[in-house]
């Protein structure tokens, strides 16, 4: 063999080589980062997981029905006969519900703002309480 | 040339190295295949490590998927003892952080183990400063704590898993197979500083256990805990019990007991406060017993409601014991016999029916026997054969002494009457679920048996009713509601003879008569100074009743305004 062959096949395997041992390290860099970032994640899911519990245990029964009862208030559910209920004529009812559906579907919007503006326009817009 | 003249040179270096190979290649042969998996197994450990990958234990909710316990996760602290420099100001830190003696920490930190817990589970503020210590040889774990969002709501009930997340009593322990999951494993890389790396060998992934969902309403287990909190409180009571059912499906919406614990802190609990009086205490029930033969009586059509009993003016003997009514009466109607709680009207229309019809209708009611419910623990209690009854048996028997029964049994007993005769199965869960909501096992309510006709029960019903509306139980009248009941004031037997001043009071009642929704039973033990169930245990009954009514009516308007509402999104 060529003296000159063989120092080709040598760099070409040297290369093949080192690119070999780059890709691992980066393999093993990645599994770095992935190993923190799964850290995080999992403290942050840790984090929910509290937050989630301190909710429960501050809307449970024991907790809301003790804060409204501690001081021996006269508060209690209420009954049947103590709760008013209004029936809105049906006329008026329906064009209450037309005319909140159309302010809904059509909201009002400056063209003057609206050209010249990037953004949309927040806007409050009225909701039917039952 | 110089070769041709050194030949034994030669031989000998060419000897030598011919010797160096072949003891290569058996050194080679020793390490490749005669010790090739020792030495493999040692690499193992070294390269790879295997993390325990620990499921998430299942969540018990309530009927309306509200969790009554939960997982959190908590940092448990160990230690590499080989690793502190200075063990004695370690462990004086930690005492003072933790609360717990210096000398147990020392201990711990002096012994001769590669590795050792210092500290499990460990509340958020003492992991804080602990991590601000920083010391070589000190590390975290991260684990799951269970957690109780009610803190005592339902103690009894739910129980509690201990340490290693492990059941240890009530639903945590009897479904403990079902709620602990499976472990998972992962094989992971190590890199030179022993540390895992994310590159996974092989791994098999944990099984969350599976979550429980109980028939209790929270909101009316908060109004039945409360109501009790007040009268254990206010009468200076032993122990007290309640049971809140839904007579027609068996379903325990509520049932709590007095003392109770709370289960965020149960090694500091007593043990007392841990058993769950509704199904593991057993007494004389006294006169609510009197409904098993009042029913027996119109069941066999000895008697009708208008017969007329003459109660002997207060005093009456049966073989060589004389038996008393609480107050004298005259002649009262079988019903008013009833709304009075005469004992001896009582005795006389046992005396018409016969121990053994008295003994039948108290085990088709389901006394003597288990109800069945889905809990640890249960008691039968106990019910006499006739043949085992004494000559003064027939005067105790049918007004509640002689006997004894849980309160579980009791409110089995008197829902059968609210529901038209039929004896339901009492149960506590629901359903058991994965994570993903598909339903492993499914409860049913479940009928054991017809103990009276319909016609019967309804007898019944009007006469509990007049009970509570005219009798001794007015202190369970509840404002627009038609209630029924019946009170019973037992005394405690001491040292073989019936006390004077130790008592059991008791009420049991069902509500609305129309339509039951919600049947009670009530158990104070030793009140005092006032002892009467009638005074004691029914005003309870009419406070968790009306309340838990006024709470299902919102409840039922709510979901209407739900459906309607999704019926207009529909159209």
């Amino acid at each position: 063999m060529r003296l000159s062959r063989f120092f080709v096949i040598l760099i070409l395997v040297t290369m093949i080589s080192l690119l070999y041992v780059q890709m691992q390290v980066a393999i093993f860099q990645s599994a770095y980062a992935a190993s923190d970032k799964e850290s995080q994640v999992r403290d942050l899911l840790d984090t929910k997981t509290v937050l989630v519990y301190n909710i429960n245990r501050l809307e449970s029964a024991q907790n809301i029905g003790n804060k409204v009862l501690c001081s021996k208030t006269d508060l209690q559910f209420t009954a049947e006969d103590q709760i008013a209920s209004l029936k809105l004529p049906a006329q008026l009812a329906k064009s209450w519900r037309v005319n909140s559906s159309v302010r809904q579907s059509h909201p009002r919007y400056n063209l003057f703002a609206y050209l010249f503006n990037l953004g949309s326009q927040a806007e409050a817009t009225e909701r039917i309480r039952k | 040339m110089f070769i041709k003249k050194t030949p034994n040179r030669l031989r000998a270096v060419i000897s030598f190295l011919l010797l160096a190979l072949f003891f290569f290649s058996i050194k080679l042969i020793l390490i490749q295949i005669f010790r090739s998996d020792h030495l493999r197994k040692i690499a193992q450990k070294q390269h790879n490590l295997l993390l325990e990958l620990e499921p998430e234990r299942g969540i018990i909710y309530d009927r309306h998927m509200r969790p009554l316990s939960t997982n959190l996760p908590a940092q448990s602290l160990y230690a590499v003892p080989s690793k502190i420099k200075n063990k004695n100001d370690l462990a004086e830190k930690l005492a003072r952080i933790t609360g717990q003696s210096k000398d147990s920490f020392l201990d711990r930190l002096n012994r001769k183990k590669a590795f050792i817990w210092l500290a499990r589970k460990l509340p958020g503020r003492q992991y804080e400063e602990i991590k601000k210590i920083n010391s070589d040889g000190l590390g975290f774990r991260r684990e799951t704590k269970r957690y109780y969002p009610n803190a005592q709501l339902a103690s009894q009930i739910i129980g509690f898993a201990g340490l290693d997340n492990i059941g240890l009593e009530g639903i945590e322990l009897s479904f403990d197979k079902y709620l602990k999951g499976k472990l998972g494993w992962c094989l992971l890389l190590r890199d030179a500083k022993q540390r895992g790396i994310m590159l996974e060998e092989e791994f098999v992934p944990s099984q969350d256990g599976n979550d429980i969902v109980l028939t209790i309403d929270e909101t009316i287990q908060f109004i039945a805990e409360r109501a009790l909190d007040e009268t254990f409180k206010k009468h200076n009571a032993r122990g007290a019990t309640i049971v809140v059912i839904n007579p027609k499906t068996g379903e325990i919406l509520a049932l709590a007991n007095r003392p109770t614990f709370d289960l965020n802190n149960f090694d500091n609990s007593i043990a007392e406060s841990h058993r769950n009086r509704a199904i593991c205490d057993f007494y004389e029930p006294g006169s609510v017993f009197k409904i098993v033969t009042a029913s027996a009586a119109l069941e066999e059509n000895k008697v009708q409601e208008t017969d007329k009993f003459f109660c002997e003016n207060g005093s009456y003997k049966v073989a060589n014991h004389i038996l008393h009514d609480y107050r004298p009466h005259g002649t009262l109607t079988f019903k008013e016999v009833m709304m009075q709680s005469s004992n001896i009207g009582v005795t006389k229309v046992a005396q018409i029916l016969g121990p053994e019809l008295v003994y039948k209708y108290a085990k088709l009611f389901g006394f003597g026997s288990l109800t069945g419910i889905d809990l640890p623990g249960e008691v039968q209690g106990q019910n006499k054969p006739p043949e085992k009854w004494s000559k003064t048996s027939i005067g105790a028997v049918p007004i509640g002494q002689e006997v004894c029964v849980t309160a579980i049994q009791l409110v089995t007993a008197i829902s059968a009457i609210a529901n038209d005769g039929v004896l339901m199965r009492p149960f506590v869960i629901k359903r058991i679920q994965d994570k993903k909501g598909e339903i492993i096992k499914e409860f049913h309510p479940q009928e054991i048996r017809r103990v009276i006709t319909e016609k019967t029960a309804a007898r019944m019903k009007d006469i509990l009713a007049a009970v509570v509306a005219e009798g001794t139980g007015r202190g369970g009248q509840i404002p627009g509601y038609r209630a029924a009941g019946k009170t019973g004031t037992a005394q405690k037997v001491e040292n073989g003879v019936y006390s004077h001043s130790k008592f059991t009071a008791t009420f049991m009642g069902f509500v609305p008569v129309e339509d039951p929704k919600l049947a009670i039973v009530v158990s104070v033990d030793e009140p005092h100074p006032a002892y009467l169930g009638g005074t004691v245990s029914a005003p309870v009954f009419k406070r968790v009743a009306e309340d838990s009514l006024k709470y299902l009516k919102s409840l039922e308007e709510m979901e209407l305004v739900d459906l309607n509402e999704n019926k207009r999104a529909a159209r």
